[in-house]
């Protein structure tokens, strides 16, 4: 099954406190007044630019399992070779901000606007994030619809190439099999990263919430600054702990 | 407060219109264009990226302050000796082949044009091959790489090699930068610096540039 997503772009503007991470300020620091003014403008301007969409398809372990291989350069073991296997739907995406926005921060850091062009860079990187988290919500919503099950009998997360052990390469055969331009997005012309620069691309595997749980001990975790994968963990078990009895959250159903 | 120690706090402030100003001021009063950009204009973005670094301001203030600064070096710059700039250096930089990830890199230039180095800015994923043609091309004694991504880290390691094989490395100094890398990193690889943020990326090309030049 493969469908177009449209979304307004408020629905895609991102939470204050991941913008304002992606400007190095944590959460519950007092933010100056010439930031907030700054952090108003970024939204307007994100509002008026972002034109975000996303192309999504259902694919099959067997067809999944020669995307992920990629050219051969993964990491010997990944969370996501382990997981992919083992999950109830998996689906390619690829979504984009548009054009418009990736030209106006381009532009603006030319012109020398620089604070305006990086906390619209923030916007529009938390924005992609958000499409992610959209698009994981609305397989997950449709999962639990169909099996009428509560919220948290299907999880569905994004894994992203380029991250987490699967190589960045892996991004040409994922292109080839979703062939995304219908939603604006390509790749470049012998690159492996995506036109326009602010948009995101990965498989969406939803499967019982103990399928993405990992020790996040890989060899490339060492190396990994964001450290998402534990805020993710966390958030399944606090949906867990919300909707299911306890001692259900054991492990897979 | 004299006229340069009013430049440099109107910059720390990030004071765009203030800073223009003075320093038209400072020069309409005959003051040496070289001062102004050192006891000027440097010495407040060196503040600037001291209060970074304790997090006592954010990255905004820093990209106000940098704007301010390079308003002002527009005004100056014409004016120092050669005319052609400050002549501290040329940084090509870029983030490395697989990465899109450019607003550090964009930083890092904005910083390091701000602080006098000529930089040429190759954009995102940039080949190694590509890193080491621009620099021996165009004279530049210090490649600036950045990456976010932990699986194209990778690919700085195949630059700093070029360098070496291509026996360039007296000549040209490599420092990298990026989230997910460290100085254990760099050391790794065999880079000659690393830079934790984008005003020591700045403090480290300027001892490069030193070196490679020596």
């Amino acid at each position: 099954m493969r469908r177009l997503v449209q979304w307004e772009g408020a629905e895609t503007l991102p939470d204050r406190d991941v913008v304002l991470r992606y400007q190095g300020i944590s959460k519950g620091r007092e933010v100056p007044e010439r930031i907030e003014r700054l952090y108003e403008e970024g939204g307007a301007l994100y509002l008026d630019a972002a034109r975000p969409h996303a192309v999504v398809e259902t694919i099959g372990v067997d067809r999944f399992a020669k995307v992920h291989e990629g050219e051969g350069r993964n990491s010997a073991d990944s969370p996501l070779a382990r997981i992919f296997p083992r999950a109830s739907r998996l689906e390619l995406f690829a979504a984009t901000l548009g054009n418009a926005i990736c030209d106006d921060i381009a532009r603006r850091f030319r012109e020398g606007d620089y604070a305006t062009a990086a906390m619209l860079d923030s916007f529009a990187s938390a924005g992609a994030e958000k499409m992610a988290a959209l698009l994981e919500e609305a397989t997950e919503g449709s999962v639990a619809g169909r099996n009428g099950r509560g919220a948290a009998a299907a999880v569905t997360l994004a894994y992203s190439p380029g991250y987490c052990g699967w190589h960045v390469s892996g991004q040409a055969k994922l292109f080839a099999a979703l062939r995304p331009a219908e939603a604006g997005v390509a790749l470049k012309e012998g690159s492996f990263l995506m036109e326009p620069l602010k948009s995101v691309s990965g498989v969406l595997v939803t499967g019982a919430p103990a399928l993405h749980r990992f020790e996040n001990d890989f060899p490339f975790c060492s190396e990994c600054e964001g450290k998402s994968c534990l805020i993710r963990m966390r958030d399944i078990e606090r949906n867990l702990a919300r909707h299911e009895p306890p001692g259900a959250a054991g492990g897979e159903r | 407060m004299n006229q340069l120690e009013r430049i440099a706090a109107a910059l720390e402030k990030g004071e765009v219109e203030t800073v223009i100003e003075l320093t038209n001021e400072a020069l309409g009063a005959g003051l040496d264009p070289g001062r102004i950009v050192d006891d000027g204009l440097i010495a407040g973005m060196t503040v600037v990226g001291g209060l970074f670094r304790k997090h006592e301001i954010f990255l905004p203030d820093v990209l106000m302050a940098a704007k301010a600064m390079n308003g002002a070096m527009e005004i100056v710059k014409p004016l120092l000796t050669g005319g052609g700039g400050r002549g501290l250096g040329r940084v090509v930089i870029g983030t490395i082949e697989g990465d899109l990830h450019d607003i550090g890199k964009n930083l890092v230039g904005v910083m390091l044009k701000g602080a006098g180095f000529d930089v040429i800015d190759l954009g995102s994923d940039v080949s190694p091959g590509r890193f080491v043609d621009t620099a021996v091309e165009s004279g530049a004694s210090v490649i600036g790489m950045s990456a976010l991504l932990t699986t194209t880290m990778a690919n700085m390691e195949k630059a700093v090699r070029l360098v070496k094989e291509r026996r360039l490395d007296e000549k040209i100094r490599v420092i990298v930068g990026g989230a997910p890398l460290s100085e254990e990193f760099a050391a790794r690889i065999g880079a000659d610096a690393y830079g934790f943020d984008a005003s020591s990326a700045v403090e480290r090309v300027a001892k490069l540039v030193g070196e490679a030049t020596r």
